[in-house]
């Protein structure tokens, strides 16, 4: 609570009036020469409870009413779950979430970050005397001294952005702020709709933080929710999107789409799905069925001449327009590259065999093995899928895996043929060799993901034949991986890390060989899985790159230019931004996480837990309440006042002494009274 | 203050309005003179009492004639004997008969007046009068006479009186059934401000003594309504008891526990067979007295 008039609050010593006076009144008391003390010490006695109560309460009420009235001529101001009395504030830190997330719009129409943004607006203007704003953007993750709250809305870093956000960085960067800027009492504002993924609340960080923060008394923490989830909502995404020739000169251009939905739809709905490549629109209808729809393989015609180019897939209106856009451009493909380091030349000779076998004969495909201490010769600029069958690497060649995979290509990862170790790669440690009958259950694969990833069904819906493997040896691993393939007996076949950067990284748990299973024989399968990692892979190594807005790979659109949307506003940082860029023959088409589209957001206990010691308070908002984040409430205080008036005058009310059964009697004189 | 020459309390314009009204007893009281009031004995005055058989030695005289011509039996005629009475005036000159509030007349002036009214028409109709101030202890006594001197003698004592210290009412009555053999009109002029329970016993003790008591509480009317408004340091007028009270907070239970006093009183009257009147001090005396004289005449009497 803060105040308009705070001057004014010298005032609140005159509360203690009604009890100076009540104190004065007692020693002023009248003397009185009385007969009938032995009623008057009964009528003591029984008055001491209730009436003595009551008189208490009658003084309370006396001193309540002042202070209201104080209170009320002070101005007060009351912040939503904000409980401090005093002056002026040194800071007011704006911890911005510019998450794509953040764009899910109410009935106004109005999104989230824009709301957030208002509201604190409002506040800053309510409280009035603050030293100094300052906004932290997950975007630019920078602060930023806002001279006047009216700028707040208009500045480029609180615009729109389709990047997650990294909650935990930005709360460290305020803190570092305080401590750097040696602010006194600060208060920080996190305007977040608590999506989990850019919480990350299982993160090792937060014990830093929370212990950080709780040792800041002068530092209040305040979260401005909006954790509303969508009621219907569906997110689209193209997967991907390359030019094919389709003979006698025609080109034809292959496109993936996938279509989430969240919310209580219907069981089944057909959307319309615009596709924009260069100008035309194309509308291709959807059946929806079940919580996700994969559409692979629309086929758009194109001009023969077109070697490179860019385009959007949409669909109509939602409450979160952010997921509603995806964008691609397509150019001719990369060579498909290869690098395989291997400790056993047999399992080496295997891969680059398959991998240099072209699917796309228009396509270059290339392999280069190596041994495990040659990797100081991996090309990493050119190569599209490492494969990794050796001790799990060492730290600085581990780092370089890392940036590799966040650059959007592939990584598969066989197990060494040596003891286990305790090297971990993408938290994945290999542990011991186990031997299975390849003719029973326990040698076959019974489970795969279909719908999805490397074994995927092909086109036409048929399963590739992975029931056909029979595993002699397989290599166990840690857990806490996402299983793609798994066999009989429960052993995963092939697997990834749950990292958000491994998503390219696949954990093969056999070997190719005849001694350890029939993949040599089938080949398809390896076949398969390894040129789908290829192609998606390669895409980032072609002209035409798709990536994730806000990863390190969408840095470089900093000095392209941007083709498409045209910004209503300025917005930075662009790398943080959905569209299609371009520099010279080079273009990006940037997209937001899919981590943004999910429905997960942080609970409230979790929330508690996670700020537990702090100075913190949650303010849960929805869109479309109107509600101030800081008002003015001296007429709640001059209402309390007045109920205090009246509760006080009632409660000072003489017993009505004309009808108490009590005093009637007492009234009239006995008279006479004749005795038998 | 009242003196000897100075008898403010008496007021001829109330004492002439009363005279008309004789003072009667209850019940048959027991004299030394001849008077105007029931004897328990039989006597010769014209008032018929009953017919008794003769027994040898009886004056023949007094034989009926005309009862033996009617039933051939002797039969002697009594008459009721006619009597003095001796009142004895019991004042509570305890400190709380001092109170006055509100300008009222102080209790014990009231009782004054009272007392002096009636000892003067006690000795107006030849009855004795005495006089008993019940302080912490009986303070001062006259015994009963009936001659214009000794009137003269009680109304200078009641003028006299002071009321201070504290109360011993309980064992002054008791005192007086004693003193007082004979049968008498005892008359108790007090606030009664004692436990009720303790009374009991000193009215039990005179009605044992056979003697016919009237009692008559004074009670102001602040004690009443208990009308104080400010703060007040409450003194008690008997002890150094000093009480500082809300009035408004109090008065509500002073006014039960008053009240349950007075019902108390009320059934102790009633079982001592005493002749009550509260009094409030703001009421004329002379008409209590007269409300008093009227209530104890006999039925069928006039002047």
């Amino acid at each position: 609570m803060s105040f308009l008039q705070p001057l004014l609050l010298w005032a609140l010593p005159l509360a203690a009036l009604p009890v100076v006076i009540h104190l004065i009144s007692r020693r002023r008391h009248r003397v009185l020469h009385w007969a009938a003390m032995m009623f008057l010490l009964e009528a003591r006695r029984a008055a001491k409870g209730l009436a003595r109560i009551r008189q208490w309460l009658i003084l309370v009420l006396r001193v309540l009413a002042v202070l209201l009235l104080v209170l009320a001529v002070s101005r007060p101001l009351i912040t939503s779950g904000m409980l401090r009395f005093g002056g002026g504030l040194d800071a007011v830190i704006i911890v911005l979430d510019r998450s794509a997330s953040m764009e899910q719009t109410g009935v106004g129409g109005i999104p989230k970050r824009e709301e957030g943004l208002r509201r604190m607006q409002e506040y800053l203007q309510r409280i009035g005397r603050v030293r100094r704003v300052i906004l932290i953007d997950s975007a630019t993750a920078q602060p930023l001294e806002i001279e006047t709250p009216e700028s707040l809305l208009r500045l480029p870093q609180t615009q729109a952005a389709a990047a997650s956000a990294d909650i935990p960085q930005l709360l460290q960067k305020a803190l570092d702020l305080i401590e750097a800027d040696q602010i006194g009492s600060a208060e920080v504002w996190i305007v977040s709709d608590l999506q989990r993924g850019d919480w990350d609340p299982a993160s090792g960080r937060w014990s830093e933080l929370r212990r950080q923060y709780s040792a800041q008394d002068h530092i209040g923490l305040r979260l401005l929710a909006f954790d509303e989830l969508p009621k219907n909502n569906l997110a689209l995404y193209v997967d991907q999107a390359h030019l094919e020739n389709a003979g006698q000169g025609d080109r034809e251009l292959r496109i993936d789409l996938r279509i989430r939905r969240m919310g209580e739809a219907k069981i089944r709905e057909r959307v319309p799905v615009e596709i924009v490549v260069e100008g035309a629109r194309t509308r291709y209808p959807v059946e929806l069925t079940g919580r996700e729809t994969i559409v692979s393989g629309v086929v758009l015609s194109i001009d023969g001449e077109v070697e490179q180019g860019w385009g959007y897939a949409e669909i109509p209106g939602d409450d979160r327009p952010a997921d509603n856009r995806s964008y691609f451009c397509f150019a001719p493909p990369a060579p498909r590259r290869t690098v395989i380091v291997a400790e056993n030349s047999t399992a080496a000779e295997f891969w680059k065999q398959a991998a240099t076998v072209p699917n796309d004969p228009s396509v270059e495909h290339a392999a280069l093995v190596l041994r495990p201490d040659q990797t100081e010769e991996i090309p990493w600029e050119e190569t599209a899928v490492l494969i990794w069958q050796a001790p799990l690497p060492t730290p600085d060649v581990a780092a370089k895996i890392e940036n590799h995979l966040m650059q959007g290509r592939a990584v598969f990862v066989l197990p060494p043929e040596g003891p286990s170790e305790d090297n971990t790669f993408l938290g994945i440690r290999w542990t011991r060799w186990h031997s299975v009958d390849p003719r029973s259950e326990a040698g076959r694969v019974t489970q795969w993901q279909t719908k999805s990833g490397l074994l995927a069904n092909d086109r036409t819906g048929e399963p590739l034949p992975v029931d056909a493997l029979r595993v002699r040896r397989v290599r166990r691993a840690s857990p806490g991986s996402l299983v793609a393939a798994r066999l009989g007996n429960g052993a995963p076949l092939l697997f990834r890390p749950a990292t958000s950067i491994g998503t390219q990284a696949w954990f093969l748990a056999t070997w190719p060989h005849a001694e350890y299973s029939n993949m040599g024989e089938e080949r398809i399968v390896a076949y398969v899985m390894l040129h789908r990692a290829l192609q998606r892979a390669s895409a980032q190594l072609s002209h035409a790159r798709t990536v994730v807005a806000g990863s390190p790979a969408a840095i470089a659109v900093h000095d392209a230019n941007r083709v498409h949307p045209a910004l209503r506003a300025a917005s930075l940082p662009a790398s943080h931004l959905a569209g299609v860029y371009t520099q010279g023959a080079r273009m990006w088409a940037l997209n937001r996480p899919e981590s943004e589209d999910g429905i997960g957001v942080v609970p409230d206990q979790r929330l508690e837990e996670l700020f537990a010691g702090c100075r913190f308070s949650v303010i849960h908002n929805r869109i479309d309440d109107n509600v101030s984040l800081a008002r003015e409430v001296w007429r709640f205080a001059l209402a309390g006042m007045l109920l205090a008036l009246l509760l006080e005058a009632a409660l000072s009310l003489p017993p009505r002494r004309e009808t108490s059964a009590v005093a009637q009697p007492l009234r009239t004189p006995l008279g006479s009274r004749e005795v038998a | 203050m009242s003196g000897s020459t100075h008898r403010d309390y008496l007021d001829p314009a109330v004492l002439s309005r009363l005279k008309a009204l004789p003072l009667c007893a209850r019940q048959p009281m027991l004299g030394n003179v001849s008077g105007r009031h029931r004897s328990p004995v039989r006597g010769s005055s014209i008032e018929f009492s009953e017919y008794r058989k003769y027994v040898p030695g009886d004056d023949k005289r007094r034989l009926d004639w005309r009862a033996y011509g009617r039933s051939d039996r002797y039969y002697v005629r009594e008459f009721e004997a006619d009597t003095n009475l001796r009142l004895c005036l019991v004042i509570d000159v305890s400190g709380s008969m001092a109170f006055s509030g509100n300008g009222e007349l102080p209790k014990i002036d009231y009782a004054r007046r009272l007392a002096a009214a009636l000892a003067y028409l006690a000795v107006g109709q030849g009855d004795a009068v005495a006089l008993y101030a019940a302080g912490d202890r009986l303070r001062r006594e006259i015994p009963a006479k009936r001659n214009a001197s000794h009137l003269r003698k009680v109304l200078d004592e009641i003028g006299n009186l002071r009321a201070e210290g504290e109360t011993g009412l309980v064992e002054c009555l008791h005192a007086v059934a004693e003193k007082v053999r004979q049968r008498a009109l005892v008359v108790v002029i007090s606030d009664l401000f004692i436990r009720a329970d303790a009374l009991t016993g000193a009215f039990q003790h005179l009605r044992f003594r056979k003697h016919d008591v009237a009692l008559f509480q004074l009670l102001d009317p602040l004690e009443i309504n208990f009308d104080c408004r400010r703060t007040t340091r409450f003194v008690d007028l008997e002890g150094n008891t000093t009480i500082i009270a809300e009035p408004d907070v109090v008065r509500q239970e002073y006014q039960r526990a008053l009240a349950t006093h007075l019902e108390a009183i009320d059934d102790l009257v009633r079982d001592s067979h005493v002749d009550y009147h509260r009094v409030i001090t703001d009421q004329d005396y002379g008409q209590v007295l007269s409300d008093f004289l009227l209530r104890r005449r006999p039925k069928g009497v006039r002047g």
